[in-house]
């Protein structure tokens, strides 16, 4: 299934219409992520975050590489790196908004106190239908 | 300050030219110039890289014809930057180390059979660990010159690698490594010692050359050129009979 999903990505590329320069936006995902989602976050700023990474991911086929070359093409490389990168950027913030207490180096200002009963627990991402949801696996 | 680049592309057919860039480079390092360049100006600029902090080995360029790590050399106005040598040029500063990577398993540079004594001291650990920093960056291989007479010299990172070895105490087939290194090997040095200054590891690959001439003596090995008489590489002006 990944590896289908993976070939379609990539075949896909070829129809991307590289209007939205994509180093742009990364560079845009590691400042939000720098100043938004490091050790201490919370519930609020999280949820601006996501947004901004969904819509980076559904703009994604309007970004693509302008390098077409087929020879050690690092640009191209560097795009499915930012699609993965959306990705898991996606997973980690759908977890740190979810788990609604503080541990470890996951430190929330909206919920400073940890919280054994709902979440001694390994996170679970997967998606349902297409929607990434997370599940709390003791 | 202007940046030169020497790129190279053979698609759709072979290109090849010295590109100026203006480049706005305020302490920068060369690799952080070369990614504001690609993520900018021109995507297409293609070069290698991995950590950004000199450990693992895939940046290496030469600039003003001396190999330099690009994630830690800080360029100066007017710089010249071009692939390595000795190797063949992918694309732009991209090279196929392939190759001089495998002179590393034709120069037996591994660890074979344990010996008896598996027991390391500290000092044992010390006399190999310059040469266990090895990152194969390539910058020895293209500094090397004995290249442009001998292909397949085994070069200087397989050599160094193959003492590495040899003094290791747990190497129980020593012996082998030596006879390895006999031909296309260390008497194929010049001991000019270019390999050493460009080394970002501190490594003397020259040294390790070297000290496996000496070993490989000691072992009843000699110089082929001295091996196939005076009358033969040499002339030190004595008569032949």
């Amino acid at each position: 299934m990944q590896l289908v999903n993976d070939r379609n990505f990539i075949d896909g590329i070829k129809a991307f219409t590289n209007r939205i320069d994509f180093y742009e936006k990364r560079e845009l995902l590691g400042n939000i992520f720098y100043d938004n989602v490091g050790i201490r976050r919370n519930k609020a700023a999280l949820e601006t975050v996501l947004d901004t990474v969904r819509q980076m991911r559904k703009e994604l086929p309007f970004m693509g590489p302008s390098d077409k070359s087929k020879i050690y093409n690092t640009n191209l490389v560097e795009f499915i790196e930012f699609g993965n990168m959306l990705e898991l950027a996606e997973i980690i913030l759908v977890g740190a908004i979810s788990r609604n207490e503080s541990r470890g180096a996951h430190f929330r200002s909206d919920a400073p106190q940890r919280n054994d009963d709902a979440y001694a627990a390994h996170t679970i991402s997967r998606y349902k239908e297409g929607v990434l949801c997370v599940d709390f696996i003791k | 300050m202007k940046l030169s680049i020497r790129r190279k592309t053979t698609e759709p057919t072979l290109r090849e030219e010295v590109v100026e860039y203006e480049v706005d480079a305020q302490d920068a390092t060369l690799l952080e110039i070369l990614n504001e360049i690609k993520t900018t100006r021109d995507t297409t600029l293609t070069f290698s890289s991995g950590c950004r902090s000199s450990v693992c080995g895939s940046c290496a360029v030469r600039v003003n014809g001396v190999e330099k790590l690009s994630c830690v050399c800080k360029p100066k106005d007017g710089d010249l930057i071009e692939p390595l040598r000795n190797m063949e040029v992918i694309r732009d500063l991209v090279v196929d180390a392939e190759k001089a990577q495998q002179f590393n398993a034709k120069a037996h540079a591994w660890g074979s059979k344990n010996s008896t004594n598996t027991a390391v001291s500290q000092d044992d650990e010390k006399r190999n660990e310059v040469q266990s920093d090895c990152i194969l960056c390539g910058s020895c291989f293209s500094a090397c010159p004995v290249y442009e007479t001998n292909s397949e010299f085994l070069g200087p990172f397989a050599l160094t690698r193959v003492w590495r070895y040899v003094t290791d105490v747990r190497e129980g087939e020593s012996a082998d490594k030596i006879a390895a290194v006999q031909t296309n090997g260390i008497w194929d040095c010049t001991l000019c010692g270019e390999c050493v200054p460009v080394c970002p590891q501190g490594i003397a690959p020259k040294s390790d050359i070297d000290m496996l001439r000496s070993k490989s003596g000691t072992m009843g090995y000699m110089d082929p050129k001295f091996s196939s008489g005076f009358g033969g590489g040499l002339d030190f002006g004595a008569p032949s009979f």
